[in-house]
């Protein structure tokens, strides 16, 4: 049971978006514990264990990465293509979360090897789902 | 009393020359030989000619070879009263498998049109005893002759003609096999009356029965079916100079069976042939193994050889004589109708003629001559003529015709007749003298051909020639025409303004001499490439700051060859520029399209997502986070209406031309900080404006426009910074460098470009849209200026630098 993982990250910078996130998976029976970065540098020091993320025990290894394309300072695919070009990183599932629904986005986020694409907005069902197949 | 008796007679004769035909005839067809063994059934010892190895090889692949014989050609081939196929043809089939080893078969017994059909469809491979002709020759290849007889004329016992002959059958109808050797002859000689028969035994009953009148076979098939067949009013009439020739014919794709045939044919003995003639050539004059008999026909053989000399002989002087009187009736006729032509022609040709005197006096002139002067003989006769003559060329005409007179030659030149109504006649005159027995000149006849069609052609093809060159020089892009070896032949004026070169210098150099400077052609050159296609080709060249486009095309000659090409240099640097224009807007269009629909999208996802979740902290009770839910889709909204009225803000940059006017920088500077004033005072932040501020020329509003932007983006992106401090002021080197300077947060260089972008913020928490300094890159570039960032990283202030040329190019706004 306790081998479930039980903790997200999310890579947001759009607040509302994110609380959207979070209000969706609140109420799923995993309940997981989500953690919230709001641009890629972020979310690359986090994985890596960088800076204010040192501590594990704060910012526990994911089990899933939610990742918006468009970030700040360095771009989703950015992070997807560090994420699964890093040994270390590259087992943790990654799925894009976007409001694009471009062709050449999803192309881009496959050929980075991303673990899904979800274009926004996103219902509750299918974060159930998502948690669902990535063993929540 | 009489008829009787010359019926009598001519019986006698007939009977005789017909014997001495035969006898003659089989002499030479048949070789005299003492009877030999029988024909051997099969050949159990496997060949007895040699054979090479692909011969054998060729015949392990072909087991059985099966051949068709034509119907109704006893004794050749015919089908005895058991059914089985009997004759000549079996016979020699049996000698031919014996003496090659072949399995030779006869499956089939058919007329000459199905066999030949069958052969086609491969249903037999080929036919045996048949002889040659055009048709059968395109579907069979024939071995060389096994079997020759003569052909002879059979008609029925009525026919009175003692000796016919092939080429003197009057109105007689003659029945030839169809596609045989003699119908091909026949059918194409249209003297001849023929009806065709299907098979030889057709032949006969075609004759028998009067639907013709003579028939033509060989000897052997007619002597064998008068004596053996139903029909009893048929005899032979007549003998004919040619022979048959038999062989087997085999379909065209075997020629190795034609060799191993052949091979067998050469290896029949004459013993082996006696013995199958003896077999099927029953009549008594053929029998050849009594040595008195042999005597006998070699007497009456030498007999009839000398009556039928007699009767050739007065046969062949009677043709000569009746000949020779037809001829001489046809001269005389041809002489009268000769003299009747001339008068004819005379009378309707389309010529002029005249006659005059040794000095030039007119004596006659026919109607056409008066038709083409518009003068009457009268008012032709004497010097008179000259009056009918074109006024421009009396003179010519005059001189060149004591020139002749002079030279006591011939005369020949063109030159107009002019009527009364002013119609002109363009002529060639002619003229010879006439000359007495003695060979002094009497007079002088001459015709005058009318041209006057052949000069309006000329004059129209003038014209074409003058209307084609002004075309073709008319044309802006360099127009060649080139030969097949790729030689400039003709040029047309453009080559100056396109090369710099002289039209006519170029005439002879190859085409690329002239477009690339080069002594060969380059790779992939356009001209090389239509020699292989002989299709249009073109290529693009980029050469001295100009784009060009050649396009050469063929000309191709009535055989179907290339006979020159027709190169065509166009400059195409405007429309590149602007299709290059074109496609850097496009790109630009779809990256805008791209952004705007992202960004656009991302308020609505909020609206619609916290749409729901109202929804659902209702159902949960949980009103308590209704109201913070609301606020969001609040913002959410406004952002959308902000990121709207920026777009429009934005595209209006392409769409609208501001008037440039010059103003002081500084005045542009003082109108900004005023608009900014609260924003200012709210930051506390402390604003500088160095002297020497320039004038310039500028879209004032749009100017204004942009300034803000920079000063507004300055105070949001302050971070931390308890004095903010800005700066705006210009540097002077070798154009003025506006700057706006603060000393905020500060930007990493790997995001100097990008800020830029539309929507592309570095800061997530900021307010605005993304949009201004996108706006402001524009508005800068419509100037004709450049804009960029410097900042020495994250919390050491940004610098936005930008120029603005004097004059701007206000055009491209």
């Amino acid at each position: 049971m306790n081998d479930r993982p039980q903790t997200i990250l999310l890579v947001e910078d759009n607040p509302d978006h994110a609380e959207l996130v979070l209000r969706n998976l609140e109420c799923l029976p995993a309940s997981p514990r989500v953690f919230h970065v709001a641009d890629g540098e972020q979310a690359l020091a986090y994985l890596r264990g960088q800076g204010e993320y040192a501590d594990a025990g704060r910012a526990p290894r994911p089990g899933l990465v939610l990742l918006d394309l468009r970030l700040p300072r360095l771009d989703g695919l950015a992070v997807l293509k560090e994420t699964k070009g890093d040994p270390a990183l590259r087992a943790i599932p990654v799925v894009i979360l976007s409001t694009s629904t471009a062709d050449s986005d999803r192309a881009a986020a496959a050929a980075l090897h991303a673990d899904g694409y979800l274009a926004k907005p996103v219902g509750r069902a299918v974060f159930s789902e998502l948690l669902a197949r990535f063993g929540f | 009393m009489a008829a009787p008796f010359r019926a009598g007679i001519r019986r006698v004769f007939l009977s005789t020359a017909v014997c001495a035909i035969i006898i003659a005839a089989g002499a030479g067809w048949w070789p005299v030989r003492p009877a030999a063994a029988a024909v051997p059934e099969s050949s159990p010892g496997g060949a007895v000619v040699p054979l090479t190895a692909a011969e054998r090889a060729w015949m392990r692949e072909h087991p059985v070879i099966r051949f068709g014989v034509s119907e109704g050609f006893a004794p050749f081939n015919f089908r005895d009263e058991s059914g089985t196929v009997q004759g000549i043809a079996v016979d020699y089939l049996r000698l031919f498998a014996a003496k090659t080893g072949l399995n030779l078969q006869i499956d089939t017994i058919a007329t000459w049109d199905n066999l030949l059909q069958l052969t086609e469809a491969g249903v037999i491979d080929g036919v045996l005893c048949g002889a040659r002709s055009a048709v059968r020759d395109r579907l069979l290849a024939f071995t060389n002759d096994y079997f020759v007889a003569p052909w002879v004329l059979v008609t029925r016992t009525d026919e009175p003609e003692f000796q016919l002959r092939l080429d003197a059958l009057g109105d007689r109808r003659v029945c030839v096999l169809m596609n045989s050797p003699n119908y091909d002859r026949l059918a194409a000689d249209s003297s001849v009356r023929v009806v065709g028969a299907r098979t030889v035994e057709e032949i006969w009953r075609i004759v028998s029965s009067g639907r013709a009148d003579v028939g033509l076979s060989n000897v052997i098939a007619a002597e064998y079916y008068i004596n053996h067949g139903d029909i009893t009013n048929l005899k032979i009439s007549g003998i004919v100079d040619e022979q048959l020739h038999l062989g087997a014919g085999v379909r065209k794709d075997w020629p190795v069976l034609v060799g191993i045939l052949n091979r067998g044919i050469a290896a029949i003995t004459p013993a082996e042939a006696e013995t199958i003639r003896t077999r099927w050539v029953t009549s008594n004059y053929s029998h050849a193994d009594n040595a008195a008999w042999r005597r006998i026909r070699h007497w009456v053989m030498v007999g009839g050889l000398l009556f039928a000399v007699f009767m050739v002989s007065s046969l062949l002087w009677n043709l000569r004589l009746r000949r020779e009187i037809a001829e001489r009736s046809r001269t005389e006729k041809a002489l009268r109708a000769s003299e009747e032509k001339f008068r004819l022609i005379a009378q309707m040709t389309p010529a002029g003629i005249y006659q005059t005197t040794p000095e030039g006096k007119c004596t006659y002139v026919n109607d056409r001559w008066q038709e083409m002067s518009g003068l009457t003989s009268e008012e032709a006769y004497g010097a008179g003529w000259i009056n009918g003559i074109h006024p421009a060329d009396r003179q010519g005409v005059l001189d060149n015709w004591k020139q002749m007179v002079d030279s006591r030659g011939n005369w020949g030149k063109e030159y107009r007749f002019r009527n009364k109504e002013g119609k002109i006649t363009w002529v060639y005159g002619l003229a010879t003298p006439e000359r007495d027995a003695a060979g002094n000149i009497v007079g002088y006849i001459g015709l005058n051909v009318d041209i006057t069609e052949r000069k309006l052609a000329e004059e129209a093809l003038r014209i074409a020639a003058r209307d084609w060159q002004v075309t073709f020089d008319a044309v802006n892009d360099a127009v060649w025409l080139l030969d097949a070896d790729s030689r400039i032949v003709r040029s047309n004026r453009a080559t100056r303004t396109i090369f710099g070169r002289e039209p006519a210098d170029v005439i002879g150099r190859r085409c690329w001499e002239i477009v690339h400077g080069t002594a060969a052609p380059i790779p992939d050159c356009p001209v090389q490439r239509l020699k292989n296609t002989l299709q249009r080709e073109t290529m693009t060249l980029a050469a001295q700051q100009r784009y060009y486009q050649v396009t050469v095309d063929p000309i191709i000659n009535g055989a179907g060859a290339l006979a020159g090409i027709v190169h065509l240099v166009s400059d195409i640097t405007e429309r590149k520029c602007v299709e290059l224009a074109l496609g850097a807007s496009n790109a630009e269009l779809a990256q805008f399209s791209y952004t705007v629909s992202h960004d656009l999208k991302s308020p609505l996802t909020t609206i619609r997502g916290f749409v729901d979740a109202i929804g659902q902290d209702i159902a949960r009770q949980r009103h308590d986070r209704v109201p913070a839910d609301l606020k969001r889709i609040e913002h959410a909204a406004d952002r959308m209406l902000a990121l709207v009225n920026d777009l429009l803000e934005l595209s209006r940059l392409g769409r609208v031309t501001g008037q440039a006017e010059r103003v002081d920088f500084a005045v542009l500077v003082r109108e900004v900080l005023a608009m900014l004033d609260r924003a200012i005072a709210e930051r506390r932040a402390q604003v500088i404006v160095a002297d020497g501020l320039p004038v310039v020329t500028v879209d004032r509003q749009r100017m204004v426009s942009a300034l803000q932007n920079l000063v507004e983006n300055a105070l949001k992106y302050m971070g931390g910074q308890p004095q903010p401090r800005i700066e705006i002021g210009v540097r002077r080197g070798s154009e003025p460098v506006f700057y706006v300077q603060d000393n905020g947060m500060g930007i990493d260089p790997q995001h100097h470009e990008k800020i830029f972008g539309i929507f592309d913020k570095l800061e997530p928490n900021s307010t605005g849209t993304g949009i201004g300094l996108a706006l402001v890159r524009r508005i800068i570039a419509a100037h004709g200026g450049r804009i960029w960032v410097e900042s020495a990283g994250a919390g050491q202030g940004s610098t936005f630098f930008f120029t603005l040329p004097d004059p701007p190019a206000a055009a491209r706004m």
